[in-house]
């Protein structure tokens, strides 16, 4: 098998765009001050729902309804318990992780009595960006993109958009940043959190259905594997601002890419190789809470 | 004296509220039940009295909660001191095989020492893997959410790569070969799972009661936990005690995997373990950080574990219903412990106010 660069690039926006999505999920939640341990969790239903969303109804585009709407739903009932009831924000982010895990696989087997797996489901449709395929490179990196890494672009440039330049944008900033003086200027704090949270939501159920009915074609037991962890440390890598987090995705997408790529051509296990994304994170995060620390320190001084 | 009352509330307070989740969780799942076309009742007799009324039944319990009392144990210590190893399953399942490898492979010990290298090697390996996710924290200041999540992962290739490759029984998918008789925990009804590994269990859930509530380190694990910036004023080492509790949790959770490796199957499979490193995170919260309590919720969910075995037999309900009926649980006591914390008035980081406070 031979790997060229542009499949190894084209790889790397495949794998990176779930972990993208559900970063900048992620960090709707927490520029308005709610920690979100739960995307993972939340991925996992919204995978779920897209997948039997596009089973009953043979349309994807249903499906994809289904997973975003799933990821609202879930992230409602994380605000909720978050902003009104006070629990505990990692807790919380526990419970909605061991719930989807259990949760997911039961109805799996209810609905299809199938523990593992769910049936082939229609995938969302590829697509070629029509003026970039002359060269034979250029053919293998611009066609066959999954819509939502194209949608993925257009979120986050939209996310920095919404963040930095608009209204609502600076009151999720300024909840986050100190709830009380944003209360006082007059900021509908819990209101801007619910809706922060909910946009969240809504990119996390991008990110679940891309999994389930545009990577594959179909759910399958525990199929997040840790994307919405390693979304989380991309929130961290990238210091929590919008086109940070998709450089960081963009980074992990490659760790992907080349896992995969590797793994055929070393002589080393297919395990080992496969822990790279994972160990990477590791090291990544370490180096830049590390390189963070450091700067406070500098600033203390 | 005003104080121990309150506590005393405090402690009724929490069963009423897990009884009260209990209750709730078992309406929530009838209701699923109901639309799966079963009945409920008659799936709640399956699921919890009769594995109670016969021996071969609660043997059977007793052998499920056994794991799930070192996981929750482990949980426990570290979530005291205010850190969330999430790392319990990599931790289990690294002790499970240095287990499983060191009782295969040394030959003519005897029994004692055979099972003390048994138990130091995986102790140690459990430590080692709670210790990284540790060091990075007090280090660097890495949340250790994401390393032992992290970690989990890593683990488990590195468990599945060293299995198949290194420790495989010839003919066998992906197990080790059995321990050999040096190095089996006793078993008290031979085909059961239950083994001495239970008693190490109960023992250590009192003594971790006892050093929580009698003991300098419990004071101090508890004030670290409690209020970081004060411990640490006040003079206490708290990076070092963060160390030493996530590295006691890792290998309290790697006495967990020995549990199976040595006493329950006797040998080492990849993938053995449905989620104990998870489940005993809700066990530790469920039963609010109290080791005798992690003892009760533990052994709960060993039943509710065997009952949904015995009605995955009896009826066509799948085992999954079980855990998402765990699930909920867990969720309904998280949400009634800050509704009462809330009325309570303590702020809301703060989860417990431990009987430990008077002393």
């Amino acid at each position: 098998m031979t790997v060229s660069i542009a499949s190894i690039l084209a790889r790397m926006f495949a794998s990176a765009t779930p972990i993208a999505l559900a970063g900048i999920g992620g960090l709707f939640g927490e520029r308005s001050g709610i920690a979100n341990i739960g995307l993972e969790g939340t991925m996992l239903f919204s995978a779920f729902a897209a997948a039997v969303g596009s089973y009953y109804s043979g349309s994807p585009w249903i499906g994809l309804i289904c997973g975003a709407a799933c990821g609202v739903f879930v992230s409602l009932i994380h605000a909720f318990l978050c902003i009104t009831v006070r629990v505990d924000q990692i807790v919380i982010g526990l419970v909605i992780n061991i719930f989807a895990t259990n949760t997911t696989v039961y109805l799996l087997s209810a609905l299809f009595q199938n523990k593992g797996a769910s049936p082939t489901v229609t995938k969302l449709p590829y697509i070629t960006v029509p003026l970039l395929n002359g060269a034979p490179w250029m053919e293998e990196l611009f066609s066959n993109i999954s819509l939502l890494t194209v949608l993925m672009i257009v979120t986050m440039l939209a996310a920095q958009f919404l963040l930095y330049k608009t209204r609502f944008g600076l009151h999720v900033l300024a909840s986050g940043q100190n709830a009380k003086a944003a209360f006082v200027m007059g900021v509908e704090v819990k209101k801007t959190q619910y809706l922060a949270v909910m946009i969240g939501g809504f990119c996390c159920g991008l990110a679940g259905s891309y999994l389930s009915i545009s990577y594959l074609n179909m759910f399958v037991k525990g199929m997040v594997s840790g994307r919405g962890f390693i979304a989380i440390a991309a929130i961290l890598i990238g210091r929590y601002n919008p086109l940070g987090v998709l450089a960081a995705s963009l980074f992990f997408g490659l760790a992907d890419a080349s896992q995969m790529a590797l793994q055929g051509i070393l002589s080393i296990p297919n395990e080992l190789v496969q822990s790279i994304p994972y160990i990477l994170t590791i090291l990544v995060v370490t180096i830049s809470e590390w390189r963070s620390r450091k700067r406070c320190s500098q600033l203390s001084v | 004296m005003k104080k121990q009352n309150k506590n005393a509330i405090r402690t009724r307070d929490s069963i009423l509220i897990v009884a009260a989740s209990f209750l709730l969780a078992l309406l929530v799942g009838g209701l699923i039940l109901l639309l799966q076309g079963e009945n409920p009742l008659v799936a709640y007799r399956y699921l919890l009295i009769d594995p109670l009324v016969s021996k071969n039944g609660l043997l059977k319990v007793l052998g499920k909660a056994t794991p799930l009392i070192f996981t929750g144990l482990a949980a426990t210590l570290a979530f005291r001191c205010n850190v969330f190893n999430i790392g319990l399953e990599g931790q289990l399942y690294a002790g499970a095989l240095t287990a499983a490898v060191l009782g295969y492979t040394l030959q003519g010990l005897p029994a004692w020492l055979h099972l003390s290298i048994c138990f130091a090697g995986a102790m140690i390996t459990g430590a080692l893997c709670a210790l990284i996710p540790a060091w990075l924290k007090v280090k660097f200041g890495v949340h250790e959410v994401i390393t032992t999540i992290m970690m989990n992962y890593i683990i488990s290739n590195m468990i599945s790569m060293l299995v198949i490759n290194y420790f495989r029984n010839p003919g066998e998918t992906a197990r080790t070969p059995y321990v050999l008789d040096t190095a089996r925990l006793t078993q008290f009804k031979a085909p059961e799972q239950v083994n001495t590994g239970l008693i190490i269990g109960v023992v250590l859930c009192f003594a971790a009661y006892w050093v929580f509530s009698r003991t300098v380190f419990g004071f101090r694990v508890n004030s670290a936990g409690k209020n970081l910036v004060a411990a640490r004023y006040s003079g206490i080492n708290a990076d070092r005690l963060i160390i030493v509790t996530m590295m006691l949790s890792g290998a309290i959770a790697a006495l967990g995997g020995l549990e199976r490796s040595l006493g329950a199957f006797g040998y080492m499979e990849v993938n053995f373990s449905p989620g104990f490193g998870y489940d005993g995170l809700a066990i530790c919260i469920i039963a609010r950080m109290n080791p005798l309590g992690v003892l009760v919720v533990a052994l709960l969910m060993g039943l509710m574990s065997y009952g949904g075995l015995n009605l995955n037999i009896m009826t066509a309900v799948p085992i999954e219903w079980v855990r998402v009926l765990t699930g909920l649980i867990f969720a309904f006591v998280v949400i009634g412990n800050t509704l009462l914390e809330r009325r309570g008035g303590v702020l809301f980081r703060k989860k417990v106010l431990l009987k430990e406070d008077a002393v």
